[in-house]
């Protein structure tokens, strides 16, 4: 199958007219549309819009080049067999009336990123397009989006068996919302794509059109045919598309080396993630950071749970000791968090065979939960203080 | 006592015996045995001889062979006659031969299909075979359900979800679209009216579904005794169906009793509250241990039953815990407590409405007592039916009100008895349902220019909905392009699609306690109402309109409230007009006025107040009747106006036994001078958006109706006219009687 080609500027010309090589920290560049000619593609329904962005484009404070770098460190397979896919819908609801009228992709070749809108331009050439799509995920096994799993992937496959087309499912699908929202949910109040990418890759957007009104403008353009008032849409979507491989690249380059986070993170949320990597003793670290900065005892309690679950599994027992006598220590106030590390050391002294040492900390988290009137944690440290009588005896 | 012993007190005992109008007796009825197939798999056979099933009933082989030679079928069976295997049977049996097959079944309710999975499951265990049946309803957990769209070789569910969770997600049912054989629908005859009109186009829907993927499923249905089960099956459908209605299962005796209570008021036809002596009839039931299950015809009345049989089991000592109210509108987990007692023997009596008609398995019960006529022939069978077990004898009683049917029945039982049971109405061609259920058709598949959805007005429907951007018409079809998704703004039980939400605040926690749809609301839960729930009254203290919520608080008060609706009426189109009678669409106003307080004890009105409401508007079809003003021209306007009240209720009294209906989805209005037709005029409207169809059988009915209005009236014992046939002589005037009927007389209808 053929497909039109929409010529675009040349990178290069496109970053020296932008100044993209020398734009400062922190300040970012609007990724312009690259302005296809006028009537190219959609003369059978679906019209294909290409821009292709040098190693060396800043998207916000990031530089593409790097960020695939840190893609590809991760997943060896990431020039080759990596697709970026976001798609801009007919309805938020999903279902089988949802149609996928554009879909956009971002992939390497030859050396630079590039990104493949293909655009609806007929409801009756849907197949025609997912013909298309479908060819390039075939070649691109691992999936990466940002909601993906629960939206745009559904809602695609929803397509592909209504057009009688059945493409091979993603072999790995990477739904960045999942590491998003454990990095920075807590600490920006959100983990949408474009406050992430205002917040961590620094490139706020300016005249974007909110999400909400997307579905309006493609049923308002089917009526009218006026093919100008998609073009904030597709500026919308290939936005999505850089935000996306940026923001992959910085959750990988956070993980990897945490001190050197540019943006502040969520270092609990971080233990998660490298707990799933199966890096136990770096989630461990993660987490000790967190009881540190926990300011409110139920998170601190949290967080040190993990910890404490941590160096069991890695089995740093002396660690765990040494951290809860740390925290019993360093924790002075006379609050629920107390008790519940009071009760932990009790538990750990009275291992330890130091009876007198857990019964003055079970006795102390008893003192405490009862002028709480914590009824709980009052009945389990009362039995455990009789248990521990009935042992010194 | 022993119920034989009880059924001989109430035929003897002075205080019951002259009440009796007749006592009826069915005999009891062997059971007509059948070999097995020689084809059913031999697996099944074995696992049906472990539950002790050795032989079919008739009916089952019927359905079994019939279904297997490629027929779409209808089983007509009454309560209890195994009419489950008549769907399992060839369903398993084709899994057994093909493990691919799949078969969606469809029950009205959740907790219909809860039953029928637990059924299904131990057969299939006993089959020792890879059968799997889920049900999948808005219970289902969210991780349960990749399983049965991949898996569930039985989907139970209901026409809800359906319509809401699984054709607008079709592509994820794939394998149950590609392989599905059979489509079971069960309790057919509870599909009417609105119901039924909108099950219609949801089926409209998975027949467009399936034949995407390329499978033509069977019906297999199943309905209680209506006088047109093959038309209704094929009405819903669309296929033509082979009916099956020999019943083959055997039953007990069951002795029926036609009670009218006591007249305390001869001259206005008062008689004691049926309700009253229902539970004054209930002492020798309870006292007699015999479970015994009561039906109310309101919601109202199934309270007020509920409260009175606890007071009359505490002074029997019965425990707390022995009578339960049961009713639509109770929560799930309420209605799953009783039905346990029930089936314990816990539960000594259930005050239920026709909630409990359908077929939830409670276990039979041994009597029955019905507290008002059901409305229709159907449904009192079905109540009926309720009581019975199969080799025992079993006792229904009829508990007449003085309702114009009631005393219509409970003096012609004949009626009841000889003539069939009415005919199921629906209307799957309703403007505003096939609208809606249009554009969910859209949403799952675009819709082809030419292609059938019912009626031929489908274009105009089409373009109507481009206009209102719902659909973008492109070639030769049509897509659905707005964002919401439609199947959410369609609820299938009811034209109107919101609920009011009652709200207990007596505690500091406020909790609610149920829910009332949106055209009651002003009738029910309007300010300082007595709103009455599971036995405990409850005063409205506030109504938010806007935010559909009512907030009560519980009270122990000895009066309940009436609320008085006025009604304007205007005809938009006439559909079909005859010599003084024509049917069409009307558009009806109420504006709710006053409420009056009554006492619970004997009605005594003891205070109104005003209640303070919007207008509501309903759009819908109606039949009409002219009395031309010429032919009544001795009478004033008050005396006319009296007059033609007593044909509004007369007619209005008589309509259901016509009409697969209940009284109240009717409303009945009398005006001296129709904007409409410029004369006297009497018209019966349908309380449905857009009408079921109702309208235009009461218009080919028009004759008969007017015929049994009379009869009704002439054979009332009443002096000057009474609630039974014209309506309380006191608002109509003491000759309403005499010029209600002068009034039939003189409008000659055609023959």
């Amino acid at each position: 199958m053929s497909l039109p080609e929409t010529p675009v500027d040349t990178l290069r010309e496109r970053l020296r007219r932008y100044g993209a090589g020398i734009a400062p920290r922190g300040r970012s560049e609007p990724a312009r549309p690259p302005r296809p000619s006028a009537g190219s593609g959609g003369g059978d329904g679906v019209e294909i819009v290409r821009a292709r962005y040098a190693l060396g484009h800043r998207h916000g404070c990031v530089e593409i080049g790097a960020s695939l770098g840190w893609v590809a460190e991760e997943h060896a397979c990431a020039a080759a067999g990596m697709v970026w896919l976001d798609t801009e819908t007919t309805g938020l609801a999903g279902g089988t009336g949802t149609y996928a009228f554009l879909v956009g992709l971002a992939y390497v070749d030859g050396g630079v990123l590039v990104t493949e809108q293909f655009l609806l331009r007929r409801l009756r050439s849907e197949a025609h397009l997912l013909g298309a799509v479908g060819e390039r995920l075939a070649s691109r096994p691992h999936l990466v989006t940002f909601n993906g799993l629960r939206f745009d992937w559904p809602i695609l496959e929803s397509r592909f068996i209504l057009a009688r087309q059945r493409p091979a499912s993603p072999e790995v699908h990477t739904d960045l919302i999942t590491p998003a929202r454990r990095l920075w949910h807590r600490v920006f109040g959100t983990y949408r794509l474009s406050m992430l990418e205002a917040e961590v890759i620094g490139a706020p957007r300016h005249d974007d059109v909110p999400g909400w009104l997307i579905p309006g403008i493609y049923v308002e353009y089917l009526r009218s045919g006026d093919r100008t008032a998609l073009e904030p849409v597709i500026a919308h979507n290939r936005a999505d598309l850089l935000a996306m491989v940026a923001l992959h690249g910085e959750v990988l380059r956070t993980l990897r080396d945490l001190e050197a986070a540019r943006v502040r993170f969520d270092w609990e949320g971080a233990g998660m993630l490298l707990v799933r990597r199966g890096e136990h003793d770096r989630a461990a670290q993660c987490f000790d950071r967190a009881v540190d900065e926990a300011a409110e005892p139920r998170d601190r309690w949290r967080a040190l749970r993990r910890l404490s679950r941590m160096y069991r599994l890695t089995g740093a027992e002396a660690a765990r000791c040494r951290r809860l006598e740390t925290e019993v220590a360093s924790w002075q106030a006379a609050d629920l968090y107390r008790v519940h590390v009071l009760e932990e050391v009790a538990k750990l002294r009275t291992r330890a065979r130091d009876l007198a040492a857990a019964r003055g900390a079970a006795g102390e988290a008893l003192e405490i939960a009862s002028r709480l009137g914590l009824a709980g944690p009052t009945v389990r440290l009362s039995k455990r203080l009789a248990r521990l009588s009935d042992q010194m005896r | 006592m022993t119920l034989d012993q009880i059924i001989e007190a109430l035929r003897t005992r002075p205080r019951f015996a002259s009440h009796f109008t007749a006592w009826h007796t069915i005999p009891e009825r062997p059971a007509e045995y059948t070999r097995f197939p020689s084809d059913i798999d031999i697996r099944l056979i074995e696992a049906l001889a472990r539950t002790g099933i050795s032989h079919l009933y008739s009916h089952q082989a019927e359905a079994y062979r019939l279904v297997r030679g490629g027929s779409d079928v209808v089983v007509v069976t009454p309560t209890a006659s195994g009419k489950t295997l008549c769907y399992n049977l060839p369903v398993l049996d084709t899994v057994l031969r093909d493990p691919q097959a799949r078969a969606l079944y469809l029950f009205p309710t959740k907790a219909l299909g809860a039953d029928q999975v637990d059924e299904l499951q131990t057969l299939i265990r006993l089959l020792g075979a890879d059968v799997r049946a889920f049900t999948y309803d808005g219970d289902t957990p969210a991780d349960a359900r990749r399983t049965i769209r991949a898996a569930g070789h039985v989907v139970v569910t209901n026409p809800d979800m359906l319509h809401t969770a699984i054709l607008p997600h079709h592509t994820k049912w794939l394998r149950l679209f590609e392989n599905v054989r059979y489509v079971v629908l069960d309790e057919l005859h509870h599909y009417r009216g609105v119901f039924g009109s909108h099950l219609a186009n949801v089926l409209r829907r998975l027949a467009r579904i399936c034949a995407f993927y390329g499978s033509t499923p069977q019906f297999i249905c199943c309905s209680a005794t209506i006088g047109n089960p093959k038309e209704h099956a094929e009405r819903l459908t669309g296929r033509p169906m082979a009916i099956i209605d020999r019943n083959g299962a055997p039953s007990g005796e069951r002795v029926i009793g036609f009670y009218n209570p006591p007249v305390v008021n001869e001259q206005l036809g008062i008689r004691i509250d049926a309700v009253r002596e229902s539970v004054t009839l209930a002492g020798e039931l309870l006292g007699g241990r015999v479970q015994t299950i009561f039906f109310a015809r309101s919601r109202l009345a199934a309270e007020l039953l509920t409260t009175y049989l606890r007071a009359a089991a505490e002074r029997r000592s019965l425990p707390a815990g022995a009578i339960c109210g049961y009713r639509a509108g109770y929560l799930p987990s309420e209605r799953r407590k009783i039905e346990a007692g029930l089936r314990s023997g816990a539960v000594r009596a259930v005050a239920a409405t026709n909630a409990l008609e359908l077929g939830i398995d409670i276990g039979q019960l041994s009597a029955a007592v019905l507290v008002g006529y059901p409305g229709t022939i159907a449904s009192t069978w079905q109540q009926m039916g309720r009581a019975g077990r199969r080799r025992e004898r079993a006792l229904a009683i009829l508990v007449a009100t003085s309702a114009a049917l009631d005393q219509f029945i409970v003096r012609h039982p004949d009626y009841l008895l000889r003539q069939g049971a009415e005919e199921a109405r629906t209307n799957p061609d309703n403007l505003l349902v096939l609208a809606s259920h249009l554009k969910c058709a859209a949403f799952e598949l675009p819709l082809r220019d030419g292609e059938t959805f019912g009626p031929n007005t489908l274009p105009e429907i089409l373009a109507y909905l481009e206009e209102a951007r719902v659909l973008h018409h492109e070639d030769d079809a049509w897509h659905y392009v707005a964002e919401a998704y439609p199947a959410e703004d369609v609820s299938l039980r009811s034209a109107s699609q919101e609920n009011v939400v009652i709200i207990d605040t007596t505690d500091p926690r406020p909790r609610v306690i149920g829910e009332i749809d949106l055209a009651s609301a002003p009738a029910f839960v309007h300010e300082d109402a007595i709103y009455i729930h599971l036995g405990q009254q409850y005063h409205v203290d506030r109504l938010d309109w806007e935010e559909r919520k009512a907030y009560v608080t519980r009270v122990d008060v000895d009066y309940y409230t009436d609320a008085q609706i006025a009604t304007d009426l205007r005809v938009m189109a006439e559909f079909g007009r005859a010599e003084d009678a024509a049917h069409g669409e009307v558009t009806v106003t109420f504006r709710p006025t006053i409420f009056k307080k009554l006492t619970l004890s004997n009605h005594e009105n003891v205070g109104f107040g005003t209640i303070h409401l919007p207008e509501t508007t309903l759009h819908t079809t109606g039949a009409w009747w002219v009395f031309p003003r010429s032919r009544a021209a001795d009478l004033d306007n008050d005396a006319l106006q009296g007059a033609l009240v007593g044909v509004a209720n007369a007619l209005h009294n008589v309509a259901p036994l016509y009409l697969m209906c209940d009284p109240r989805d009717l409303g009945a209005l009398a005006e001296t001078r129709s904007p409409h037709t410029g004369e006297p005029t009497v018209t019966l409207y349908e309380q449905i958006p857009g009408g079921v169809g109702q309208a235009e059988r009461l218009f080919s009915l028009r004759g008969d109706l007017l015929a049994t209005a009379s009869s009704l009236i002439e054979g009332c014992g009443c002096d000057a006219g009474c609630p039974s046939c014209v309506g309380p002589v006191l608002s109509l005037g003491p000759d309403a009687k005499r010029r209600t009927l002068r009034l039939l007389r003189d409008v000659c209808v055609p023959a």
